[in-house]
């Protein structure tokens, strides 16, 4: 699911095409078919593009106008074709405006839900609750009263993988899940949230990255 | 004139063969087939089976059903019954009832069923199913890993009944689900191969006796089974001690 940044700014987008496809309508003196000219921009989307990782996405880079090049080889059959021919290049270009777009939403994302705060993850913990996942896990139960300000002052820690899969043995470091915690409103992020067992540190596992962070006291406290 | 009765032609023929159709996959199931007439079905399809003696017939919801039934050679068996394209169709048949998972619906956890009939010889009286994923770490592209072990387990006592159908617990779902999510989300960024694909997963597992020992299920095991259908109905394997922490 994309966040509500990178909706806004794929609208955005749009907008700035449609604006730019009124302005090249405005000056023409032979109007074209107002839906021709919506196929014609989409035909002209069409292109070859290498894919990019970036900070966890993927964006798109546009090498070679496919979609113009076909409609130019079809102008035979488009009447008038020179008052379509600007919004086949206004298709391929916008993919350059989503590029745009794509860049600004990547830094958009990181000051509205940094990846790296616990709050990005664990925004609102009414109806969090713990499930025991290993049997090293005690009796224990979420502290819903205490974890919103505990989790205020939550430290980013590196994962240390290879040292905890060493020491476990055969005991667990994580035996707890947190369920129902939601994400920062608009993120639409989705995540496992392992809880280690003092109730004082977070392993926050995302679609392609994983956090952990340590508290100050535990999240976790006796009885039910 | 002429184009008009065509239409009107056409029209009918259009609704009724919607009509045709709804009826066809989306009427209410039937009522469910006797003991006889299941017996006679399954017998027909998989002779193999022998069903002698139906046990019961247990509801999954409206339109799935499990009937466990002992055969000729007194084995304890199990079919499983889906009503699609308007009849009761024996999707899955099993001459020996150790535990199997019906996916109903591989997307919803809360779907999956648990469905067993253990011979009552093999003196099984409590059967532990288990939900395991294996501890791991790794270290790609300057990023460390680290993926906890993961140790559900469901005791459920037979109380003298051979059979029984158990969907997942609450819990169970919870973290197949999120597992689920992560990965589909992984799988939107092709260029990311998926970090830990929810078939890392496992169910499995394991009879005791009334002395809460392991034992070996002889009779229960090994059998012949007919499948007919794209039903998702997974082999539960024993479950290693080793595995278990």
């Amino acid at each position: 699911m994309r966040s509500i940044i990178g909706i806004i700014f794929d609208v955005i987008g749009w907008t700035a095409v449609g604006i730019i496809a009124w302005q090249i309508y405005k000056k023409q003196e032979i109007k074209p078919k107002i839906w021709k000219v919506i196929i014609i921009i989409y035909i002209g989307l069409f292109s070859f593009s290498i894919d990019w990782p970036l900070f966890d996405q993927v964006i798109r880079i546009s090498i070679l106008p496919l979609g113009v090049w076909i409609l130019f080889l079809l102008r035979g059959r488009l009447p008038q074709w020179q008052s379509y021919r600007k919004y086949a290049w206004l298709g391929f270009f916008a993919n350059f405006i989503f590029l745009a777009a794509g860049l600004l939403a990547i830094v958009g994302n990181q000051a509205v839900f940094p990846q790296n705060q616990l709050l990005t993850y664990l925004a609102n913990v009414e109806h969090a609750a713990i499930i025991d996942t290993h049997p090293a896990a005690k009796n224990l139960s979420f502290d819903k009263e205490n974890a919103p300000k505990l989790l205020l002052k939550g430290k980013e820690k590196p994962v240390r993988s290879t040292d905890w899969y060493e020491l476990s043995d055969t005991s667990e470091r994580f035996p707890y899940q947190l369920i129902g915690a939601k994400p920062k409103f608009g993120s639409n992020l989705s995540a496992i949230i392992y809880v280690e067992q003092d109730g004082k540190g977070l392993l926050i596992q995302t679609p392609n990255r994983q956090y952990y962070f340590r508290l100050d006291e535990s999240l976790l406290r006796e009885g039910n | 004139m002429r184009k008009k009765i065509m239409l009107a032609v056409l029209a009918v023929i259009v609704v009724l063969s919607g009509a045709m159709a709804y009826w066809f996959y989306f009427s209410k199931p039937a009522k469910f087939p006797t003991n006889e007439q299941l017996m006679k079905q399954m017998n027909e399809i998989f002779p193999e089976a022998a069903a002698e003696t139906i046990q019961d017939t247990v509801t999954i919801d409206e339109q799935h059903k499990v009937v466990p039934f002992i055969t000729k050679e007194n084995r304890y068996g199990i079919s499983y019954w889906v009503w699609t394209k308007h009849k009761w169709k024996s999707v899955y048949i099993d001459d020996n009832g150790e535990p199997r998972l019906w996916k109903i619906n591989r997307k919803d956890a809360s779907s999956y069923h648990f469905v067993w009939n253990i011979h009552p010889d093999d003196g099984v009286s409590t059967v532990k199913f288990y939900l395991l994923k294996n501890r791991n770490y790794l270290f790609q592209g300057g990023e460390h890993f680290y993926f906890p072990k993961i140790q559900l387990e469901q005791a459920v006592s037979l109380d003298n009944k051979s059979y029984g159908v158990m969907g997942l617990p609450k819990e169970w779902v919870a973290v197949v689900g999120s597992l689920g999510k992560i990965e589909a989300a992984s799988r939107q960024d092709l260029w990311f191969q998926p970090l830990f694909p929810a078939r890392d997963l496992f169910f499995g597992w394991l009879p005791l006796n009334g002395e809460n020992e392991e034992t070996f299920p002889g009779n229960s095991v090994n059998g012949q089974s007919y499948s007919d259908g794209d039903e998702m109905i997974d082999f539960v394997p024993f479950v290693n001690k080793s595995e278990l922490e």
